[in-house]
């Protein structure tokens, strides 16, 4: 498994060491591995929910707090969860976690509920969840683990947010509801639809791009299993890197 | 044998464990989300029918819903004020142009006049169909206090001297418009089927 | 009372595929849309087996659900059940093709495990009790949801290999240029809202 890490971007997390420190990790998670604009995992949320700078917030910040304690549970079960059930267990402890943040949502912020709906179940099939539990959970203490979840899932947020407020402002010339360009003139609707979605998805990606001089050419998410620990060498579209 | 047994009863353990959490938190929000569905529809009632104070479910008679229009009504309230029946309140499903269709709620009083809507869930096409739903756009106020004689007709491009039973749809959005239009109109429908004292016909 | 029931299936298969696309409407299923689509021949595989999982997911799904979970009140384990059905299904379906069709198995390598973690399939069992369907509209839906979504990688994977053959500036390469690819591809879909209201 420790060559699947590698190849997950692990060197970062080799960098670590044995007591990774908790500014390595702040750094990793909102920047330098963003798990969104850097590792291109969780998209299906990205898209879906950032029609509303309020949604893309709340929704980010529901994934942190499932990823939080669900990288710190782990990483409490990690030396008893035997190899062979690794991630089946992991998969029921992160759906446990993702069920208590629904009804916990459905009773005090049931307008948050409704405008996510079943996005907020699929925040399990969500792979920063499964990438963190592997990569960094299953190997280090709970509380590194609890940081990293924290700062992956703001990272996460960063990312949500970011997109969502490009999304709002064109589209519907509001930002958290407050109005701002939407009486002077008629927003570019497109933006709130599925392919402003991809639009402003691409936009974000080639500002963090432009940003911190990086590339991404394959998604990690797809190329990755957790099972092999292998990958699969594929030429990136567009020629050689 | 061995090596499969140990997994198996660790995911069993992992398995019951989180179950258990789950129960725990769900029995613990359940009065709270009950609660609050409660109380939203309440409040969208009084919303609706502000002359009546107390709501009384009526039963729905086998087949009434016989067109369009009623086939959208989920639920019928009958509203009273001190014992006397002042008009009903309609919960409605009517499709839109999401799947999903709108969730609508009417209040119609006892001569007929609707004296309002409210829009719950929907996820009608921003900007377009959001707008039709707006009540500070041109369309919903069509229907406040209106006493229709026969039945309410959706139409496009009203002239300013139209019946005020025709309801003008809102261009590009027009099928948001007849979402509306079917719940309202059901509603109508349905309250002519009861006596002036509130019972089915 | 035959062609009532055709007539839903039909409506319900196109809507699937083309009004509520999953990749391009809800977004469901992006990651391999966006890391297997490089090729048509592996985008193709991808969604033909997504589409097997999702389908008897499905079904599995809807009957521990309407058997066991409904009747007791445990709705709230439904995300957790439909997850492990999926990840058994998968090991399952791994360990089948494997064995039988070995050549199959090569070509779709690594990609066969990622499907426990792809959101369309865990979507489409949501999705199914979100809509109350009955077991026959259930699995009706789902294999329309999976016929859409191989629909879509394979339109995508033809645009992206057009793409590969054009000059992209290095910070736009790869997966930037693929989500403007994305944008115009879903705009053509989005065309197909409304086919069905009236």
């Amino acid at each position: 498994m420790s060559s699947h890490a590698e190849m997950h971007g692990g060197a970062p997390a080799a960098d670590l060491g044995d007591k990774p420190k908790a500014w390595d990790i702040a750094i990793a998670g909102l920047i330098k591995e963003n798990p969104t604009l850097k590792m291109i995992l969780g998209c299906c949320p990205t898209l879906a929910v950032t029609t509303a700078a309020g949604n893309g917030l709340g929704m980010g910040l529901a994934t942190t707090a499932v990823l939080m304690f669900s990288n710190m549970a782990i990483s409490m079960l990690r030396n008893v969860i035997p190899e062979k059930v690794r991630i089946p267990s992991y998969i029921i402890i992160i759906a446990g976690f993702v069920t208590v943040v629904m009804y916990v949502l459905k009773a005090w912020l049931p307008e948050l509920d409704k405008a996510l709906g079943i996005y907020i179940p699929l925040i399990v099939a969500n792979c920063i969840l499964l990438a963190r539990a592997e990569m960094f959970a299953a190997k280090y203490q709970p509380f590194p683990s609890f940081l990293d979840g924290l700062f992956m899932g703001l990272g996460f947020t960063l990312a949500l947010f970011a997109i969502s407020t490009v999304r709002e402002i064109l589209g519907n010339g509001t930002w958290f509801g407050l109005t701002l360009t939407k009486d002077l003139w008629a927003p570019a609707v497109l933006m709130i639809l599925p392919p402003g979605g991809f639009l402003a998805f691409g936009l974000v990606i080639t500002g963090m791009n432009k940003l911190t001089n990086g590339k991404i050419d394959t998604p990690l998410c797809a190329t990755c299993s957790p099972e092999d620990g292998t990958c699969a060498d594929i030429a990136p579209a567009g020629g050689t890197k | 044998m061995r090596d499969i047994l140990k997994p198996a009863l660790v995911l069993l353990a992992i398995c019951a464990g989180v179950t258990i959490i789950l129960a725990l938190v769900f029995n613990g929000t359940k009065p709270i989300i009950a609660e609050r569905a409660a109380a939203d529809l309440a409040a969208a009632k009084k919303e609706v029918l502000a002359t009546a104070d107390t709501f009384a479910d009526l039963k729905l008679p086998e087949g009434f819903a016989t067109d369009e229009p009623l086939q959208t009504i989920k639920a019928v309230y009958v509203g009273t004020k001190g014992g006397t029946y002042e008009g009903i309140v309609v919960s409605a499903l009517s499709r839109g142009y999401d799947a999903a269709g709108v969730v609508l709620t009417v209040g119609i009083t006892k001569d007929g006049v609707i004296t309002g809507i409210h829009v719950g869930d929907q996820k009608e096409t921003p900007g377009l169909g959001t707008k039709v739903l707006d009540k500070a756009e041109a369309y919903m106020p069509q229907y406040n206090n209106l006493k229709p004689e026969g039945d309410l007709k959706l139409v496009k491009n009203k002239p300013a001297s139209g019946p005020a039973s025709d309801i003008d749809a809102v261009t590009g959005a027009t099928i948001t418009s007849r979402s509306v239009w079917r719940a309202v109109q059901g509603a109508l429908e349905f309250s002519r089927k009861l006596t002036p004292e509130g019972a089915l016909k | 009372m035959i062609a009532s029931i055709i007539q839903q299936v039909v409506i319900t298969i196109l809507t699937a595929i083309l009004v509520e696309n999953l990749v391009l409407s809800k977004f469901l299923g992006m990651c391999p849309f966006l890391g297997v689509t490089q090729k048509t021949s592996t985008a193709a595989g991808m969604g033909v087996a997504v589409t097997f999982v999702v389908v008897v997911t499905a079904g599995l799904a809807w009957i521990l659900n309407y058997t066991l979970l409904v009747p007791n009140h445990m709705e709230y384990l439904q995300t957790m059940t439909y997850i492990l059905i999926i990840a058994a299904l998968v090991q399952f379906v791994e360990t089948v093709v494997r064995k039988f069709i070995p050549p199959l198995y090569k070509a779709l390598g690594i990609y066969l495990p990622l499907i426990t973690t792809n959101c369309a399939v865990l979507g489409v069992p949501l999705l199914n009790t979100a809509k109350n369907y009955d077991l026959f509209m259930s699995l009706v839906y789902s294999f329309g949801a999976g016929a859409g979504f191989t629909l879509a990688l394979i339109l995508f994977s033809g645009v992206r290999e057009r793409m590969d053959q054009a000059d992209i500036p290095a910070t736009l390469k790869g997966i930037p240029s693929a989500l403007f690819a994305a944008t115009l591809v879903s705009m053509s879909f989005f065309g197909f809202q409304g086919l069905f209201a009236s």
